[in-house]
């Protein structure tokens, strides 16, 4: 008992070969190291600082040089103009509908053919499943010309059900193949067990498998969501005659301003911001499964 | 006796074969909603692009008739020529007809001009490998660098791992908007006034104009937004490393540069290779980051590609230009693969 809660309260091999020993090495590597941090997040973080100072800013103040590190009236006025300009509110109502089906979309299909692919025994797998893996590297640029003929014979040019059907060409390679990479680690004795006590496939899929890859599934979904709702290819192409279907990606391509002149820098910020801090609380949330999910597929599982 | 063994193997075998077949089945049930999917918006219309590439079809013009023209397309893509300039004469009279002028250079004595049937085409293919080797080459550095310093025990590493996922998750064109402004022309930018203050420049530039920095500027917000990603993809690589290895090689007296060397690099040699693939791909295909910080000046292939589909209207030849780029990331994948054996290695 005694021995356990030693070792468990043991501090964590800290790096270094300088093990448990207290030199000045050790404190001069510490510090540096926590420099080169500091260093680092600055560098990482300070582009939304300055988004955020910038759209607080008002517009005399902004466009004066040199620049100002902190507004000197703090001026919301440019976060009512954006939340009160129609194309951001509809490009994030947009996004979040194409997002969010796609999302569901390539889960179910996804997990179908992960299943097959993680769990089944079949003959041809191997090229199956470097087709799928290559499709999601497919440059999408390459498909958008036979993609718009594809659309508009389906009908579905210029509308939301279109830009759903196109992102699910890399949504659902995706979800297939972070998903196999999970289905592929569970134990085999889960389904033997299921079909012992008398479990079809699909039982054994839905009731067993399913629940058991739910994070699976919370991972797979954010990654899909990300990309979907950041994607602006197809999103700037499929809707250039149809305004009212853009995403937010195409809104904040084009924002141009409740005031019109060249560019609204201030609004512009502002829209940043507005876009940013719902990523920003997902990424806090689920950070170690987003990393867990994005090298998954990398690094043998 | 020996029957009965043979009839149990009979059996056996007879279970084993249904039992496969079952799966092959089930297996092909759930794989069609997705091969029906993907050979519906991606297998087919790429197909499409392919036969749309050898003809001279214009995009929504109702009731054209449309030509075969073979390879006539790209043809025009690539024809490059190089020429030299007498001196007595001006480039308009030497090109031949159909060729722009794309650059000239002195060879010697002599003065040779680069002739293009479509120089923005050959431009935007040398910005996007100009801006693809610039962007890839410093993420895969200092991705490395970054992922072996958060490698180390800290405490708030999932924090920091956390600032790390940020700038991949922003979309590229937020990004792209965000540094469009600290890339603003006077001091009004932010990067501007920074290196202004620091004294490392003496007048203002303008990032975003000036034909010199328009790739580097790029190059700077795409590797702000990917080199943590990189980073977190190879420390994945980093964390599998066995902490003996180093400790062996410290009680041997390896020295950190050699340690480096012989553990972590050959260990990360798979990964480092698998985010090489990822990179380079994306910079080839890049859209998003030119077309917003860059519009209509400089394009890279993808943007040059969307500009003849949707404002000229070309739509063979801006389906040329997709199989082009196609090809060119196919090209690139399968020498990554081959020269480093990628496949063997990675994947199982």
């Amino acid at each position: 008992m005694n021995v356990t809660t030693n070792i468990s309260r043991r501090r964590p091999y800290s790096g270094g070969v300088y093990g448990k020993k207290r030199t000045t090495t050790y404190y001069l590597g510490r510090i540096s190291l926590a420099a080169l941090l500091l260093l680092v997040i600055f560098y990482l973080a300070f582009p939304f600082y300055w988004a955020l100072v910038s759209a607080l800013k008002t517009e005399n103040e902004l466009i004066q040089p040199p620049a100002t590190y902190w507004p000197q009236t703090i001026s919301l006025e440019n976060f009512q103009n954006v939340l009160s300009s129609p194309e951001i509110l509809r490009g994030i109502l947009n996004s979040a509908v194409v997002a969010g089906t796609v999302v569901v979309l390539s889960l179910i299909l996804g997990s179908f053919s992960a299943y097959a692919l993680g769990r089944l025994h079949f003959r041809g797998k191997r090229p199956i499943l470097y087709v799928i893996l290559s499709m999601t590297l497919f440059p999408q640029i390459a498909v958008l010309p036979g993609l718009f003929k594809v659309i508009a014979d389906l009908g579905l040019y210029g509308n939301l059900f279109g830009l759903i059907a196109t992102y699910l060409m890399f949504a659902l390679p995706l979800t297939t193949w972070v998903l196999m990479t999970f289905y592929r680690n569970l134990p085999d004795e889960i389904e033997q067990a299921a079909l012992v006590d008398g479990a079809t496939f699909f039982q054994t899929f839905y009731l067993v498998l399913l629940p058991l890859t739910t994070p699976a599934l919370v991972t797979t979904g954010l990654l899909a969501f990300i990309a979907a709702w950041n994607e602006f290819l197809f999103a700037s192409s499929f809707t250039v005659t149809n305004p009212s279907v853009q995403t937010v990606t195409v809104a904040i391509a084009n924002f141009r301003g409740a005031v019109s002149h060249a560019e609204p820098f201030g609004e512009i910020m502002a829209a940043t911001i507005i876009v940013t801090v719902p990523l920003l609380i997902l990424v806090l949330i689920f950070q170690r499964r987003i990393v867990y999910g994005l090298t998954a597929g990398a690094v043998k599982g | 006796m020996t029957t009965f063994a043979a009839a149990l193997r009979d059996t056996a075998r007879r279970e084993r074969f249904a039992h496969s077949t079952r799966q092959v089945r089930l297996a092909f049930l759930l794989l069609l909603p997705t091969f029906v999917v993907l050979a519906l918006v991606a297998v087919y219309p790429l197909l499409r692009t392919f036969s749309a590439s050898l003809t001279d079809e214009q995009f929504a013009q109702p009731g054209q008739t449309v030509n075969y023209i073979g390879l006539s397309n790209y043809q025009k893509l690539l024809s490059v020529q190089f020429i030299e300039l007498p001196a007595d004469k001006r480039p308009a009279q030497v090109l031949p007809t159909g060729y722009y002028l794309f650059s000239r250079f002195q060879f010697g004595e002599k003065t040779i001009l680069v002739a293009a049937a479509d120089p923005d085409f050959i431009h935007s293919l040398l910005n996007t490998i100009a801006f693809a080797m610039l962007s890839v080459g410093a993420e895969m550095i200092l991705g490395l660098g970054l992922a072996m310093l958060v490698n180390v025990h800290f405490r708030g590493q999932g924090m920091m791992r956390a600032i790390m996922l940020i700038p991949w998750v922003i979309p590229t064109v937020v990004s792209a908007q965000l540094w469009k402004w600290i890339l603003f022309d006077n001091r009004a930018g932010l990067l501007n006034d920074v290196l202004f203050r620091f004294g490392l420049i003496t007048q203002s530039y303008a990032w975003r104009a000036d034909p010199r920095l328009q790739i580097i500027s790029i190059a700077l917000v795409d590797i702000w937004k990917t080199t943590p990603y990189v980073a977190l993809i190879l420390l994945a690589g980093l964390q599998m490393i066995p902490r003996d290895l180093y400790e062996a090689a410290a009680v041997d007296g390896a020295t950190v540069w050699e340690r480096f060397t012989n553990i972590t690099l050959p260990s990360l040699r798979p990964i480092i290779l698998l985010a090489l693939i990822f990179r380079t791909l994306d910079a080839l295909r890049a859209f998003d980051i030119f077309a917003v910080l860059l519009g209509h000046d400089v394009l890279s292939l993808a943007t040059y590609d969307q500009e003849k589909l949707i404002n000229d209207h070309t739509y063979g030849y801006a389906a040329a230009v997709g199989v082009v780029i196609f090809i060119l990331i196919f090209v690139f994948t399968v020498l990554y693969m081959t020269v480093f054996h990628v496949d063997q290695e990675v994947r199982e």
